[in-house]
C-alpha cells in the first residue's frame, strides 16, 4: 500500500460505512443509519452516490498504483459522473420543490419510513459535498499540475459542510448541519464522516504533492503541518463537545466551560508555536552552519584551483626544460633512441600541462559563472563562426545554424559550450566533409538545442562516459586532447539548470542536445 | 639619437626567482639568445629591493635596467615587491616584467593595476622560452630607450 495507504483507507472506510448503512436499510437496523440516538439517520441514495463515489477513487488509486490499466478511467469518471447527475437532480429538486424525487423510485419503503419534510432526499449539504467531491474524483486521474490543484481544491472544498456538520453535532447546534425551515432535513453524522474521508482520500491520490506532499517531508515546515494541522481540527472540536457535554449534564456552567476551553485551547496553541518556533529556528542556525561550511570549502577549492595551476606547473615546466636542454647541449653525443625518448619526455610535460589547465577551466565553470542575462543564442553561434573559422575553412565544412532563441545566460559560458561542441562536430568528422547543423526546439518551458554532425558516430554504450572528465574513445595519436570538453559543456549546462545528452550511431554522425530554460521563464 | 645604452654597455637585468631549477634554466636561455645581457640574480621580493636599494650586502650593486619578476616566493613575494617598488619614488622608474607560472586572471589584472610593463607566463617548452627571452633582450635593448 505504501505512499497511498491515507486513500486506501479511506476508500475502505467509506465503502464499509454505505455497506452498513444500506444493511441498515435493507435489515431495518435503525442503529446502523444513525449510530448517535438522536442524529439524523443517513439516507439510502446519500449511501448509494457515496459508494459510487467511493469505488471511484478506489479505480483511481488502483490505476495510479499501476494495478489496473489507465483504461479504467472510465469507470472512474462514470461512477462519478452518475453521482454528480443524481446530485445535480436532487438539488433542482429543492430549488423547484418537486415532491418526491428520484429517491422514490429507488425505494419507496425506505422514503414512508424516513419522516421530514423531504422525506428520504439527501440533504443540502450532501448534495453539495457530493457535487464537489465527485468532480475532484471524476478529475483526479487527468495529469497536469493545475487540473491536479483544481482536484485537491474541490476535494477540500467538498470537506467544508461535512466538517461544519460534526462541529454541529458535537456541540448539539442543529443549524450547522440542518435547513433551519427543516430541522429533520440535514446530513447525518454518517454521511459527514463519508465525505470527510472521500475528500481526505482524493487528495491523498497524490502523496508527493501538494497538501499531502506537504504533510510528508522531513523538513520543519512538514513538521510543523504534521503537528498543527491535526490538533487545530480536533481540539476545537473537542473543546467545544465537552463544553456542550458539561453544560447539559449540569456539571458546570455554560459561560465556565466556554472560558475554561478557550484558555486551555489558547495554552495548547501558544505552547505549540513556542515549540515549532524552536524548532524552526535550530534548523535554521543548522542551515546557516552548513552554509558557512560550504562557503569555507569553496573557497579551499579556489585556492587548490590556483595552487595546482602556479605549484604543479612549475616542476613540469623545470622537467621539460632540463630534458631539452640536455637534448641541446649533448647533441651528436645521443643516439635516435635517446633523442625519442626526449621527445617522449616533453610531450609527457605538455601533455600533463594541458590536463592542469584543463582542471582548471573545468573548477572555474562554477566560480567564474556571471550574472544570468539575455543572450541571443544566434549571436553565440556567430562568434563560435568567428572563432572556428580557420577550423571550418581547413575541414572544408558547413556550419549552419536555424531558429535559435534568446535565453538567460552567462555568454561567455555558452560561446564555451557551442564552440566546444562545433569543435568536437568538426573534429571527429568522417571522409565526407563536416556538416555541423545547431538548432533549437521549444519544449515545454525550455528550449531543446541540437548540434547535429556528420561525423564518425559513437557506440550507445560509451554515449554517457564520454561526458565524464578525461573520459577519452580515442588515442592521441588518434585525435589529440585531454578530453575534457564534453565535462566542461555539461557542467555549464548544469549552471544554467539543463541537462546534456547525446544520440549517435557508429558511421551515423552525432547529435548532442542540451536544454537550457526559456528566458520567460526563468525572468518569473 | 639616444642610444647610449646600446653602445656603452651590456644590459643589466635582475631576475627575482625562488626556484632554482628556473634560474638554471632561465640563465641557459639567456645564453642562447643574439644580445647578450648581464643577468643578476635574487631569491625573494625582499632581496629585491635591498638590490635596488643597494641596502645591506648589496652596496656594492649595480642598477639594473630591468627587473624580471616572479609571483609566488617566499617571505616576499612579487606582488609585495612590485607595490613597494612603485611606492618608492627613487625605484619607481626601473621597468618590471612579470615572468611566472601563474596565468590567473587576477595575478594578471592585479599585476597591470601596479603599472608592471609587461606579464609573461612562461612557456613548458624550453625552445619557446628561449623565442620569448630572445624577443625580451631584443625589445628592451635595442628598441626601447631606457632612463640612463
Amino acid at each position: 500500500m505504501g505512499k497511498f495507504a491515507i486513500s486506501a483507507i479511506c476508500c475502505c472506510l467509506v465503502i464499509a460505512l454505505c455497506v452498513s448503512v444500506l444493511a441498515g436499510w435493507q435489515f431495518d437496523l435503525i442503529v446502523l443509519r444513525r449510530i448517535l440516538p438522536n442524529a439524523l439517520p443517513t439516507t439510502l441514495l446519500t449511501a448509494l452516490v457515496m459508494l459510487a463515489l467511493a469505488t471511484a477513487l478506489t479505480t483511481s488509486l488502483m490505476v495510479l498504483r499501476g494495478k489496473l490499466s489507465p483504461k479504467w478511467v472510465w469507470v472512474c469518471w462514470g461512477l462519478a459522473g452518475a453521482s454528480i447527475l443524481v446530485a445535480l437532480m436532487e438539488g433542482m429538486q429543492y430549488l423547484v420543490n418537486l415532491v418526491p424525487g428520484l429517491e422514490v423510485a429507488f425505494y419507496p419503503e425506505g422514503v414512508l419510513q424516513q419522516g421530514g419534510v423531504f422525506p428520504g432526499r439527501p440533504s443540502p449539504q450532501a448534495i453539495v459535498s457530493a457535487l464537489l467531491v465527485g468532480l475532484s474524483i471524476g478529475l483526479s486521474l487527468e495529469s497536469g499540475r493545475r487540473t491536479q490543484r483544481v482536484v485537491m481544491l474541490l476535494g477540500l472544498m467538498g470537506m467544508i459542510l461535512p466538517w461544519l456538520a460534526l462541529f454541529g453535532y458535537a456541540s448539539t447546534t442543529s443549524q450547522l448541519y440542518a435547513l433551519l425551515e427543516a430541522p429533520q432535513t440535514g446530513i447525518s453524522p454518517l454521511a459527514a464522516i463519508g465525505f470527510l474521508a472521500l475528500g481526505i482520500g482524493v487528495i491523498g491520490l497524490r502523496p508527493d504533492e501538494g497538501l499531502i506532499g506537504l504533510l510528508t517531508v522531513p523538513s520543519p515546515g512538514g513538521q510543523l503541518v504534521r503537528w498543527l494541522l491535526p490538533i487545530a481540527l480536533v481540539v476545537p472540536l473537542v473543546a467545544g463537545w465537552v463544553v456542550t457535554y458539561w453544560s447539559t449534564s449540569g456539571l458546570f456552567g455554560m459561560s465556565i466551560g466556554i472560558a475554561l476551553s478557550w484558555g486551555v485551547t489558547s495554552l495548547l496553541f501558544a505552547g505549540l508555536v513556542i515549540w515549532q518556533g524552536v524548532t524552526i529556528h535550530q534548523y535554521d542556525s543548522h542551515l546557516k552552519l552548513q552554509a558557512n561550511v560550504l562557503e569555507r570549502s569553496n573557497q579551499e577549492l579556489q585556492e587548490f584551483a590556483y595552487v595546482s595551476s602556479h605549484d604543479l606547473q612549475e616542476p613540469l615546466r623545470n622537467i621539460s626544460g632540463f630534458v631539452q636542454l640536455l637534448q641541446q647541449t649533448y647533441q651528436g653525443q645521443l643516439d635516435d633512441e635517446a633523442n625519442d625518448w626526449i621527445n617522449r619526455t616533453v610531450a609527457s610535460a605538455h601533455q600533463m600541462q594541458m590536463m592542469i589547465r584543463d582542471i582548471l577551466a573545468y573548477s572555474r565553470v562554477d566560480s567564474r559563472i556571471g550574472p544570468l542575462e539575455l543572450t541571443p543564442l544566434a549571436d553565440v553561434f556567430n562568434e563560435v563562426s568567428a572563432v572556428l573559422a580557420d577550423l571550418i575553412r581547413d575541414a572544408n565544412a558547413t556550419v549552419t545554424c536555424n531558429g535559435l532563441p534568446t535565453v538567460m545566460g552567462d555568454r561567455l559560458q555558452l560561446v564555451q559550450l557551442l564552440q566546444n561542441l562545433i569543435g568536437n562536430a568538426l573534429k571527429y568528422h568522417s571522409d565526407q566533409s563536416p556538416r555541423v547543423h545547431v538548432s533549437a526546439e521549444r519544449k515545454g518551458k525550455e528550449w531543446v538545442v541540437a548540434v547535429q554532425d556528420n561525423g564518425i558516430g559513437i557506440e550507445p554504450q560509451h554515449q554517457e562516459r564520454i561526458f565524464g572528465i578525461f573520459r577519452r574513445l580515442h588515442t592521441q595519436d588518434e585525435y589529440p586532447g585531454t578530453g575534457i570538453g564534453l565535462a566542461v559543456c555539461r557542467r555549464v549546462v548544469e549552471r544554467h539548470g539543463g541537462k546534456t545528452w547525446v544520440t549517435s550511431a557508429p558511421g551515423q554522425g552525432s547529435t548532442f542536445y542540451f536544454t537550457i530554460p526559456d528566458e520567460e521563464v526563468v525572468q518569473t | 639619437m639616444t642610444d647610449g645604452l646600446q653602445s656603452s654597455r651590456v644590459g643589466r637585468i635582475l631576475l627575482v626567482e625562488d626556484n632554482q631549477n628556473d634560474v638554471i634554466l632561465t640563465r641557459e636561455a639567456f645564453k642562447r639568445v643574439k644580445l647578450a645581457v648581464d643577468l643578476f640574480h635574487v631569491e625573494n621580493g625582499q632581496q629585491c629591493l635591498d638590490f635596488l636599494r643597494k641596502s645591506g650586502p648589496y652596496s656594492d650593486a649595480p642598477t639594473p635596467d630591468l627587473v624580471l619578476l616572479d609571483l609566488n616566493m617566499p617571505l616576499m613575494d612579487g606582488r609585495e615587491a612590485l607595490q613597494a617598488l612603485v611606492a618608492d619614488d627613487s625605484l619607481r622608474h626601473v621597468p618590471v616584467v612579470i615572468l611566472t607560472t601563474s596565468g590567473a586572471e587576477k595575478d594578471i589584472l592585479d599585476m597591470y593595476k601596479l603599472r608592471c610593463s609587461s606579464y609573461i607566463i612562461k612557456p613548458v617548452d624550453f625552445n619557446q622560452f628561449v623565442c620569448i627571452v630572445d624577443e625580451l633582450t631584443n625589445y628592451w635593448f635595442s628598441i626601447v630607450v631606457l632612463p640612463s
